[in-house]
C-alpha cells in the first residue's frame, strides 16, 4: 500500500533529479495545476535558473522572484515573514520579509508561483548567501503550510547549493526518470543528495515516488527496466509519452486545460490520486 | 584501473537506500494507461481454461486425490471460467465426478465462485483480490457442505501473457492456459 503525502502532513514536495530532460519542469506543472483544479491550493516555486517554469505560466518577467526573496532572507538579521498573522510579528530590531512582495499571485485558479526572476541566480548570489538563506527559506516555506495546501518546487539538473537549499526545505522528493541506462546511476545519486539534505537539515526527507516519464512500450529492455525498478520498495509511476504535453505547454495552458482525458493526464490522474490526496 | 561496479552492486544499494528511505514492500508499480488500457481491453470478457496444471499434474487428479482421497472415483469433469468486467473478475469453478460406492454411485459436484477485483500490477502482472465468494459440494444432487469466503484475503498476484489466442495465467507452480469464449 502507498501511503499517500496528505494524511501524513507531507506538504512541501520537490521534483528533483539531477539528470536533465527527465520531465521535472513537466511534472511540477501538471501535478501543481492538477492539485490546483482539484480544489487545493498550491504554491508553485520554480527553482531551477532555466526558468521554463516561469516561462509556461507566463511570469517569467515578472518582477518578485526566487532569486530576491533568497537574497533577501540571506542577509543578517533578516526574519522570514508569511504574511499570516501568526507569523507576521517581526522581532525588535530584525527586518521582516514579505514573502507576498515576492509571490506571482493566480497564475491559474488556487494557484500561485514563486517565479525565478532571473537566471543568473547562481552567480549573482553566490554559493554563500544561498547557504546564509538556506535554513530561513526553509522555516518561510513551513510557515506557508497554513496558507497553502501543498508547496511544489521544480528543481534543476545539479547538485549545487540552491538545489540543496530547496531539497533541504522540503518535506518529501518525487524523483522523474526515463526509461535509460544512466537512470540507476542517476537514481543513486539523487538518493544520496537527498539523505545528506535530510542530516544537514535535521529532519526527515524522504524519496516517497519514481516517475518515469516519456515511457513508451516499444522502448528497448522497457521489461528490463520494469522488472528492476519494481524490485525496489518505492511507488513507481509511469507517464506516457504523449504529444499533448508539448502542444500544450507551446500553447501556455496545462495538460488538464489541454487534454484532460488523455492517456498521460490519466497517468497523473494517478499520482494525485496515490501520492497526494490518498 | 578502478573496477566497474557490478549491476547487481548498484541494485543492492539502491535497495538499501530506499529500504531507509520508503514506504516498504508491496509499495506498487504503476504502468502507464497508454499500457495499461489496451492490456485491460484485451483482458476484459469470458475466457475458459483449457489446461490446468499444477507442477506437470493436471489439476483435477490433483484435486481428486486430495478432495476425494479414500474413494473410488469414476469419471472426472473439470470446467474452470474466468470472466474479467471493468474491474471485477468472476470466477467459475465446477468438478463432477461419480464416486463408486456398495450403496450406489452418487454424483459428486463441487462448484466455486468468486468476485474478485482486479488491475494490472505492472506489465506482467495481475493483481486479484477475492471480495466475496463460495464454495459449495452437492452429493447426488444434495447440498452437502457450503462455504463461504472468509475475510477477503490479501490480493493475489498472478503473471499474465498472450500466446496467440490464448491468455496464461501463472501462479507459482500453478499454469493455466485460456481461451477466449466471447
Amino acid at each position: 500500500m502507498i501511503s499517500a503525502l496528505a494524511p501524513l502532513g507531507l506538504k512541501i514536495v520537490a521534483i528533483a533529479n539531477q539528470k536533465g530532460g527527465v520531465g521535472k519542469t513537466v511534472t511540477a506543472a501538471t501535478l501543481a495545476s492538477g492539485l490546483a483544479r482539484r480544489g487545493q491550493r498550491v504554491l508553485l516555486v520554480d527553482g531551477d535558473p532555466q526558468g521554463n517554469l516561469s516561462l509556461l505560466f507566463g511570469v517569467e518577467d515578472k518582477k518578485p522572484e526566487l532569486g530576491a526573496l533568497l537574497e533577501m532572507l540571506s542577509k543578517d538579521g533578516a526574519e522570514d515573514g508569511a504574511g499570516t498573522d501568526s507569523v507576521n510579528a517581526s522581532m525588535p530590531g530584525r527586518r521582516k520579509v514579505n514573502v507576498d512582495e515576492y509571490l506571482a499571485k493566480r497564475v491559474k485558479l488556487r494557484l500561485d508561483m514563486l517565479p525565478l526572476g532571473h537566471r543568473r541566480l547562481r552567480t549573482e548570489l553566490g554559493d554563500g548567501r544561498l547557504e546564509k538563506a538556506e535554513m530561513p527559506f526553509a522555516n518561510l516555506l513551513q510557515k506557508l503550510k497554513t496558507r497553502y495546501d501543498w508547496i511544489l518546487m521544480d528543481t534543476s539538473p545539479s547538485n549545487g547549493v540552491l538545489e540543496r537549499l530547496l531539497i533541504s526545505a522540503s518535506d518529501a522528493v518525487l524523483i522523474p526518470l526515463e526509461f535509460q541506462v544512466f537512470s540507476v546511476s542517476g537514481l543513486e545519486a539523487i538518493l544520496d543528495d537527498i539523505s545528506r539534505c535530510a542530516e544537514r537539515s535535521g529532519h526527515d526527507i524522504k524519496a516517497r515516488a519514481l516517475i518515469f516519464t516519456k515511457a513508451e512500450n516499444g522502448l528497448a529492455r522497457v521489461d528490463t527496466y520494469r522488472k528492476v525498478f519494481s524490485s525496489f520498495n518505492i511507488p513507481i509511476f509511469e507517464v506516457c509519452k504523449s504529444e499533448y504535453v508539448p502542444r500544450a505547454l507551446e500553447r501556455g495552458r496545462t495538460l488538464w486545460e489541454a487534454a484532460p482525458a488523455s492517456y498521460v493526464a490519466r497517468d497523473y490522474t494517478r499520482i494525485l490520486d496515490k501520492v497526494f490526496l490518498g | 584501473m578502478a573496477k566497474r561496479p557490478e549491476k547487481s552492486d548498484v541494485r543492492e544499494r539502491i535497495t538499501r537506500k530506499l529500504g531507509e528511505s520508503a514506504q516498504g514492500p508491496g509499495a506498487g508499480y504503476s504502468i502507464s494507461s497508454a499500457v495499461s488500457e489496451p492490456l485491460k481491453r484485451k483482458l476484459r470478457g469470458r475466457w475458459m481454461v483449457c489446461e490446468h496444471l499444477v507442477g506437470e499434474e493436471a489439476y483435477l487428479t490433483r484435486f481428486i486425490s486430495r478432495a476425494l482421497r479414500d474413494m473410488e472415483i469414476e469419471g472426472g469433469e473439470y470446467t474452470a471460467e474466468y470472466e474479467f468486467r471493468e474491474s471485477i473478475c468472476l470466477k467459475r469453478v465446477g468438478i463432477r465426478a461419480t464416486i463408486l460406492e456398495e450403496a450406489g454411485s452418487p454424483e459428486y459436484y463441487y462448484r466455486l465462485r468468486v468476485a474478485s477485483v482486479w488491475d494490472l500490477e505492472g506489465a506482467g502482472f495481475l493483481s486479484i483480490r477475492p471480495e466475496m465468494g463460495y464454495q459449495c459440494t452437492e452429493l447426488g444432487g444434495e447440498p452437502a457442505a457450503v462455504k463461504d469466503l472468509d475475510e477477503p484475503p490479501e490480493p493475489v498476484i498472478v503473471a499474465f501473457r498472450f500466446e496467440g489466442d490464448s491468455l496464461i495465467l501463472e501462479e507459482g507452480d500453478d499454469y493455466k492456459r485460456l481461451e477466449r469464449l466471447n
